[in-house]
Formats: structure tokens, C-alpha cells, sequence
């Protein structure tokens, strides 16, 4: 038979998914592979659309967790100061820690994947540790001298918030204002919180809204200027190391300071 | 180009074979040029020819992108209602609140009458560890900073209407939390105050709590969108 009229060979099939290629084109005109181009896998590109679904749908549902454990840690701090107008401050304070302490540790062990990372690592060296005690110092002196500006300004003469305590040992304070605070808040703000908000939104997203939240959470509108730049630099020290506990430790130290300051007037203009 | 109607190749103008007439090809969303009915991409520039079924999911997505859009705005119209009522609210309560606090020390100085200024302020030391000044200026002050806070907030309101532009979302979940807890603690200082125009406060927060969603849906669209 004569070469030339052989039967010529069948127009070659896209690499991608296996229909046959018209001569001219430039693209399969079944799946849009351009010619010439390595195969794609079907089924991962399958596979990351569903996972960015999945993505989206829990997204979601921590959204929605972080919004009814809000809503708790709110209905519980409401709780807590009617029993202080019904009883005492004393009675109050203790109840409130009690009540939040709760609310975080059924939050924490329902949304225990969330802490699984951030408590498995110290997160900072020593230096790390030594910068949060410097930091601490600058900051508690930084609040104090706003809080006695706003005292200034407004000749309120504002009654300490350690009056709660004037009968009662000091430890109870130390553990009442710095230590409850400083896990319970730190594991429900900078630990389930930022785990569940992180999910669906970026780092500086997830900070930004987990200190606002924290600070709105203390009910106190001046004391937002405040609450929230420290939320900030709670959730700054837990994006940056990875764990709570430079955070828990910042809160701790914070809090610790203020008490120790109010307690036996180290603080300047006391 | 090969007519899927007569299986021959032919010139097409508006989209139909010139030998058997047949409406067989559709122009290219992107190159404009002409693709046999029925393929799924242009042969020339790769484009996604868009099916019926495409159309009707495009459709869908737009009008479901129109509502999230409508939740978005009708959020943000109550941010900015209530921004505005709390900047009134600064504003009456600093007045009011003052009128309050000036009746109340007339009505104590009118009780300490025949009394010398050095016996008054010594007796309100004892009583309450402040000369009659310093209870002037505190109850004065605690009114100036009771409207500030009122004023900031509505501030804050402001700030979030004109954040949800660009951030629904955030802005959105951040508008309930306040809104809500700014509620409670009114109800903490003054129970009835929860139920005063508590229809009106429902509308808020359920129009707050869809704003949350549309936005969250918002960002959500436009990622798949992009993607």
C-alpha cells in the first residue's frame, strides 16, 4: 500500500481528561486543558474545593461558639454583680471568678482541640519571659496614670477596687484580681476564643476581635481604652509565641501589680 | 469551524451554519469567536462557555449576593441609628443629669441652713470623707463622665458603620457584642430600663445578628469567587 494513502493517525487526546483534541485547537474544548500542557489532577482540585467548603462551614460554627461563650461569660458576670449588691463585694468577686471559671472550663473542654498547641509549648526563652516582666512594669504604670488622670479630670475621688478585700488577707486578692483572671480569661480570650476565631479569619483579624471583646466584656466604657490595647498585646504575645502562657503570665503579672500597687501605694500620685 | 448539525465545515454568521441553517454555534464570553453548541470551552482561548445550568447558578449566586448585600446595609443603617440616638443620649443626659444633680445639692444645702460652711464640711467629712465642695465637684463629674462614655460609644457606633463598608463581618459582630453588653449594664444600674422599647431592641439585635452572617457569607462568596 502507498505510504500516502495510509489512513492518517487520530487526532491526539487531551492528557487531561481524554477527549479528542480538534488540529487547530489551542484548548481541549471539553475541559479547557490548553494543549501542550502537563495533566491536572482532577480529583485533588475536587479534593481542595471540598475542603474550602469545609473550611468555610466550621469557620462558621466557631463563629457562632465564640458568640454564645461571649454571651455566657456576659450572662455570668451579670450574675456575679447582682450577688454583690445582694450579699457583699467580697461575695461578689468570689462568685464572678467561681462563675467564669466555669463557663471557660466547659467552653475549654468542649473546644479542647483549639488549646491542644498552644499548651503544649512554653512559647518564649527566658529573654522572652524577662521582656514581658519589663513590658509589664511600663504598662501597669501607663494604666495607673490614666486612671488617676480620669480620677483628676472628673473629681470623681473613686473608691478602690480593693474594698472587697479590706477585711480579708491579701492572698485573697492576689487570687481573685491576678491569678483566676489571669488563667481563666487567658484560656477563654487568648485560648478558645482565638482558636475558634482563627479558623476562618487571619491573625490580625482574630487579635483585633478577641480584644475588643475582651475589653467590652469589662463593662466599663473609660476603662476600654485601656482593656482593649492591652487585649491586643494579650493576643499580640499569643499569635507571636504560639502558646498561652506568656500571655497567662503577662495578664498575671498586670493584674498582680495593679493589686500590689493599690494594695500598698507603690504607685506614684497614690 | 465543523457545523454539529451537517458534520461539515462552515462559515457561520449569527450563529448559524451557512449550508444547513441550523442555529449551531454560540460567540465566545472572551475571544468573541465562534464554538459548536454544546462545548464546554473555547477551542481558541480556553473561556468556560457558560451552559443553561451555569446561567441559572450565576443567577442564583447574584441574587443571593444581592440579599447578603441587603442584610449588610439594613445592619449598618441600625449601627448608624444607633449611633446617632446614643450621641442624643450623651447630649440629654449630660443636661438632664445636671438639672438632677443641681436640684439634689440645692436640697441639701437648703437642709444644712443655719449651718457655717466649716460645720457642714465637717460634718460631711466625717459623714462621707468629702468637704461639701468635693461632693459638688464629684457629683458634677460623675454626670460629665456618665454623658462622655455615652458620647464615646456613640462614637464607637459611628467608627463601626463606617468600618463595615470594607469589613461587614467584624464590624457587624462587634456591634452586637457591644450593643448587647451596653444593654446589660443599663439594666444592671436601672432593671426597668431593659424593657423600655425592648421591641425596638429586638430589631437591633436580630438586624445585628444578620449583618454578622451576610458579612461572614459576604467574605465567604468572595472567596469562592475569586477562587
Amino acid at each position: 500500500m502507498d505510504p500516502a494513502e495510509a489512513v492518517p493517525p487520530p487526532p491526539p487526546d487531551c492528557v487531561s481528561c481524554g477527549h479528542p483534541l480538534k488540529p487547530e485547537a489551542a484548548f481541549c474544548s471539553a475541559c479547557g486543558h490548553r494543549r501542550g500542557d502537563p495533566p491536572v489532577n482532577r480529583a485533588a482540585l475536587v479534593q481542595a474545593k471540598v475542603r474550602k467548603l469545609q473550611r468555610i462551614e466550621s469557620g462558621w460554627s466557631g463563629i457562632r461558639s465564640v458568640i454564645a461563650i461571649y454571651f455566657c461569660l456576659l450572662g455570668g458576670v451579670a450574675l456575679a454583680s447582682l450577688l454583690a449588691k445582694a450579699a457583699d463585694g467580697f461575695t461578689g468577686e468570689a462568685a464572678g471568678s467561681g462563675i467564669i471559671a466555669f463557663i471557660v472550663g466547659i467552653a475549654a473542654l468542649r473546644h479542647r482541640r483549639e488549646l491542644a498547641d498552644a499548651s503544649r509549648t512554653a512559647g518564649f526563652g527566658w529573654k522572652g519571659y524577662a521582656g514581658i516582666v519589663a513590658a509589664s512594669l511600663a504598662i501597669v504604670l501607663v494604666v495607673h496614670f490614666y486612671v488617676h488622670g480620669l480620677d483628676r479630670l472628673f473629681k470623681l475621688r473613686m473608691e478602690s477596687e480593693l474594698n472587697p478585700f479590706s477585711d480579708r488577707h491579701p492572698a485573697w486578692a492576689f487570687l481573685l484580681y491576678a491569678a483566676a483572671p489571669a488563667v481563666f480569661e487567658e484560656l477563654g480570650f487568648r485560648g478558645v476564643m482565638f482558636g475558634l476565631l482563627r479558623r476562618s479569619l487571619d491573625a490580625r483579624e482574630t487579635i483585633l476581635l478577641s480584644a475588643i471583646a475582651f475589653g467590652i466584656l469589662h463593662l466599663s466604657v473609660p476603662m476600654l481604652l485601656t482593656h482593649v490595647p492591652l487585649g491586643l498585646y494579650l493576643g499580640w504575645l499569643r499569635h507571636r509565641s504560639g502558646s498561652l502562657y506568656p500571655s497567662m503570665v503577662a495578664h498575671f503579672l498586670h493584674n498582680g501589680l495593679v493589686v500590689a500597687g493599690g494594695m500598698w501605694n507603690l504607685w506614684p500620685g497614690a | 469551524m465543523i457545523c454539529p448539525e451537517c458534520k461539515t465545515e462552515q462559515d457561520f454568521a449569527d450563529g448559524r451554519c451557512a449550508a444547513c441553517g441550523a442555529a449551531s454555534a454560540v460567540r465566545c464570553p472572551k475571544c468573541r469567536g465562534w464554538v459548536a453548541k454544546g462545548e464546554k470551552f473555547c477551542s481558541a482561548c480556553g473561556a468556560k462557555i457558560p451552559s443553561r445550568a451555569d446561567r441559572i447558578r450565576a443567577a442564583h449566586r447574584s441574587k443571593e449576593r444581592q440579599e447578603t448585600q441587603q442584610n449588610v446595609n439594613r445592619g449598618r443603617r441600625w449601627m448608624l441609628i444607633v449611633a446617632v440616638l446614643t450621641l442624643f443620649g450623651g447630649v440629654f443626659s449630660y443636661f438632664s443629669g445636671t438639672s438632677e444633680v443641681d436640684k439634689k445639692l440645692r436640697e441639701a444645702e437648703a437642709s444644712f441652713k443655719g449651718v457655717t460652711p466649716a460645720e457642714r464640711d465637717a460634718q460631711l467629712k466625717e459623714e462621707m470623707g468629702m468637704t461639701w465642695q468635693e461632693v459638688v465637684d464629684r457629683a458634677h463629674g460623675l454626670v460629665t463622665m456618665e454623658a462622655a462614655a455615652l458620647a464615646g460609644l456613640g462614637v464607637i457606633y459611628m467608627g463601626l458603620w463606617w468600618w463595615a463598608q470594607t469589613n461587614a463581618f467584624a464590624a457587624a459582630l462587634i456591634a452586637l457584642l457591644l450593643y448587647v453588653s451596653w444593654m446589660l449594664v443599663a439594666a444592671l444600674i436601672n432593671p426597668a430600663s431593659l424593657l423600655m422599647g425592648i421591641i425596638v431592641k429586638v430589631v437591633i439585635i436580630a438586624a445585628l445578628s444578620s449583618a454578622v452572617s451576610a458579612g461572614y457569607r459576604q467574605r465567604a462568596l468572595g472567596r469562592r469567587r475569586v477562587a
